[in-house]
């Protein structure tokens, strides 16, 4: 298993450095700095140097904004139970009428157009569909389609004929499974306004990791789930372990140096929802919002949805070992050892 | 690839390290003078503190090696060399690779749809012998590129990378998403970049996949290059300016089928010009707040703007609901009735501004509806059925506008547009591929007294439709 080591340890960037190629262009060198110093004569200073991390690996010297991210509060309630009445109301009809009816509810409602956006993309991954037809779309489609017929209507009733349905039916069937035709199903479990309310904060979250330069998180305790996350969608970055215990991670955001992907940014959003399960937790981020540098917090406490909970062993020989091994000191604290 | 540069740079996941003596070399050698391939030394070249090295992206591997050598990348300098059959070039087709070999074998050459571009692509490849990649936008073009290209190069030498394929060879087609996640693996593996429809680069995610690739020659090939300043200076860094134009007048009729052009225009029936008018009040009310008298602000600028005024939301909204209105109202459909009844037998193609005026088409004429929302299979369905004469036409809003090869095409309806010149150009060219006696038609059906009728105006002027050269018989009716 990867484990953090003391030393600060690069991760990410340490796969591919010795791909073949016919390009003469990766073939050994010394570990990068070994010819020397950086800062001596043709360092980076010489040639012009841009601040990446903010100069040393940490938010920097350089004045940015600093917010704190807003999350969803009592007053916000009014707005998301008529929102979440919308979604409730509009299980069984298509989804192209919910669309209309939440589209139009934006505009009549007066509140933060990211919030509301946000609040409806959760609710339209917690609200599935399911086609409805009598006939299955693709078939009535080849039929229909490809019917031969003098006119439209004597088409459409030689299709329905050799499908064995109604007319009617099968103009139900036609495009039924399609994304706006398909029916609205309500969510295995009711959503409650104040599973919403997390659920959103922690989407505007992500949608603000998504356009950092730079990512601090400061984790302790069950941090272990988080490192290993980090590592396993390979994110950029450098583990220390902090003087006063737990793991400072510092990671490249999708804004640092050249790459932008949203795969990228995917995956660094996808480090929020773990951090819940920490026992404590502070992230700091650098990003850039509407062209500003800007900066935010987040620490524990903070009102957003967790993943499920981690498993806590790797294997059931783990699992099993430490329950055997629990009753054989029994009488003696045995806590489990963390991950250093 | 480079002997001096062996060692001094490396390829990292779509980035270049670059050593430490070899930086120092760099900017000895650049000694203040500008460098053409690296624009901007402090954005190509920084200093990277996770890895301790100076980093540059992978595109700017030719510029790093003319700083370090004092010399271009030469072809001579490309060591793999890869097994082609030779291609045979129409002349136009000749001169335009001819113009992209004087401009370094970097730059976009300017196709119309039909007109051989996947071929001229072929060529370039099979001419320099070396490693290449080719990025396509479509599942579909994939499969297109790799058949031709299996008529050219070794079965050795051929990769596929996309739509469930993950072969990896000298020669490789890839879809851009494909492409886009394998270049940190692969970018460091072609001489030649080859890039299908181009225009889709130069803004967006995707950009990316040509920052991650070292190629030093690279080939756009599109019919319809960007409008956007910014889009075309991007491309003209990544891929190369444009080398070569050819217009669908130059080729017409000779390379390209001939074809007839006439614009309809239908009336709105009372009750929808009356509601399409309130409607367009209401946004021009807003966007006349929202400008301030400012002219020449762009679409994206002066959305925003309405955005922000109290009742901009529902002036766009109503924007939107105008728009639908003109998409297909009911005298575009007894138009479409008519057309089609008129051109019973030619293999029909329509299309739609959007997808639900192309589901409505479908139910209504019978056309089967290609879109987005249906999957690939149903799609290649559909078009065998239609290439074996067994339905009675195609209905899409988007999906057809490039990059399907119907070549059986001959009449092209276009109910709706929204996408401006290039769209118009795509879907013109989707019924030019030439065959024996072959005489296209196209007809444009516009709402009078709309925004339409500015839009196909300005498509037509845009195009050089009615300014040069008419492109067919324009008829106003």
């Amino acid at each position: 298993m990867w484990m953090p080591h003391n030393n600060p340890r690069v991760f990410g960037a340490r796969s591919n450095l010795s791909a073949p190629t016919n390009w003469g262009a990766s073939t050994n060198w010394g570990e990068p700095g070994d010819s020397g110093e950086p800062g001596d004569s043709g360092g980076p200073g010489d040639l012009g140097e841009l601040d990446v991390f903010g100069g040393s690996g940490t938010d920097g010297d350089r004045e940015v904004r600093e917010f704190t991210p807003r999350f969803l509060s009592d007053g916000d309630r009014p707005w998301l139970r008529r929102l979440l009445y919308e979604y409730e109301s509009s299980v069984g009809a298509p989804v192209h009428m919910r669309r209309e009816r939440i589209r139009l509810l934006e505009v009549t409602l007066s509140v933060n157009a990211y919030a509301f956006r946000d609040a409806a993309r959760v609710l339209d991954q917690l609200y599935g569909s399911k086609v409805g037809a009598p006939v299955k779309p693709r078939v009535a489609r080849r039929t229909l389609f490809t019917s031969r017929g003098g006119s439209v209507a004597e088409a459409r009733r030689i299709a329905a004929h050799a499908l064995g349905v109604s007319p009617q039916e099968l103009a139900d069937s036609l495009l039924a499974d399609l994304p706006s035709e398909r029916i609205v199903c309500a969510p295995k479990s009711a959503v409650t306004l104040d599973e919403l309310m997390v659920r959103v904060n922690l989407a505007s979250i992500q949608s603000l990791l998504r356009s950092s330069r730079h990512v601090t998180l400061r984790v302790d305790g069950g941090a272990k789930d988080v490192l290993r996350y980090v590592h396993l969608v390979g994110l950029l970055g450098v583990v220390r372990a902090a003087a006063d215990g737990g793991f400072v991670i510092h990671i490249s955001g999708p804004l640092a140096l050249f790459r932008r992907t949203t795969m990228y940014a995917r995956a660094l959003a996808g480090v929020v929802p773990r951090l819940s399960w920490c026992r404590e937790f502070e992230l700091r981020a650098r990003c850039r919002i509407d062209g500003e540098e800007c900066s935010f917090r987040v620490s524990t406490g903070a009102p957003i949805f967790p993943v499920k909970e981690p498993r806590r062993f790797d294997s059931q020989v783990e699992e099993r070992f430490f329950r055997d091994f629990q009753k054989a000191v029994q009488g003696i604290k045995a806590p489990r050892p963390t991950v250093e | 690839m480079l002997e001096r540069a062996k060692g001094m740079l490396r390829f990292d996941r779509g980035t270049l390290l670059v050593r430490e003596d070899a930086a120092r070399r760099i900017r000895e050698n650049l000694g203040g003078r500008p460098c053409a391939e690296l624009r901007d030394l402090r954005e190509g070249l920084v200093w990277d503190p996770r890895v301790d090295a100076h980093r540059a992206p992978a595109y700017h591997f030719a510029g790093l090696v003319r700083a370090l050598e004092g010399r271009p990348v030469a072809l001579r300098d490309v060591t793999r060399r890869v097994y082609a059959k030779d291609v045979e070039l129409r002349p136009y087709q000749e001169a335009a690779l001819e113009s992209w070999g004087r401009a370094g074998r970097r730059g976009v050459v300017v196709l119309p749809t039909g007109a051989g571009k996947t071929h001229l692509g072929l060529a370039a490849a099979s001419r320099l012998r070396v490693p290449t990649l080719v990025v396509v936008p479509t599942r579909v073009l994939l499969h297109q590129w790799y058949e031709r290209m299996s008529e050219m190069f070794d079965a050795k030498d051929l990769g596929m990378l996309g739509d469930g394929h993950r072969r990896i060879s000298a020669v490789t087609v890839a879809t851009f998403e494909s492409a886009l996640r394998a270049m940190p693996r692969i970018g460091h593996r072609y001489a030649l970049l080859v890039v299908d429809e181009a225009h889709h680069f130069g803004h967006g995610s995707r950009t990316e996949l040509l920052h991650m690739a070292i190629a030093p020659f690279r080939l756009g090939l599109t019919a319809t290059p960007s409008e956007c300043g910014d889009h075309r200076e991007t491309l003209d860094e990544l891929v190369g300016e444009i080398c070569s134009e050819t217009a669908i007048e130059e080729l017409r009729g000779r390379f390209l089928a001939d074809f007839d052009h006439t614009v309809s225009f239908v009336d709105l029936r009372t009750p929808e010009q009356e509601q399409y008018d309130r409607l367009v009040r209401r946004f021009r009310h807003a966007r006349n707040i929202a400008s301030r008298g400012e002219r020449g602000l762009s679409w994206a600028a002066l959305v925003a703007r309405v955005r922000t005024i109290p009742g901009g939301e529902e002036a766009l909204l109503a924007l939107r609901r105008a728009e639908h209105i003109v998409s297909y109202p009911s005298a575009k459909a007894e138009a479409l009735r008519c057309i089609l009844r008129g051109t019973r037998g030619s293999r029909v193609l329509c299309f739609t501004a959007d997808n639900r005026s192309a589901y409505a088409v479908a139910r209504e004429h019978l056309l089967w509806p290609i879109t987005c929302d249906i999957k690939k299979a149903e799609r290649d369905e559909a078009l065998d059925l239609f290439r074996a004469g067994k339905l009675r036409g195609i209905v899409s809003s988007r999906v057809l506008n490039e990059g399907y090869d119907v070549p059986d095409a001959d009449v092209a309806i276009i109910v709706g547009a929204t996408l401006g010149r290039r769209e118009h150009v795509q879907r013109i060219g989707r019924v030019l591929r030439p065959s024996a006696g072959k005489r296209a038609t196209v007809i444009e059906l516009v709402c009078r007294g709309t925004m339409e009728e500015r839009r196909s105006k300005n498509r037509q002027l845009a195009s050089g439709q009615s300014k040069r050269q008419p492109l067919g018989d324009v008829d106003a009716a």
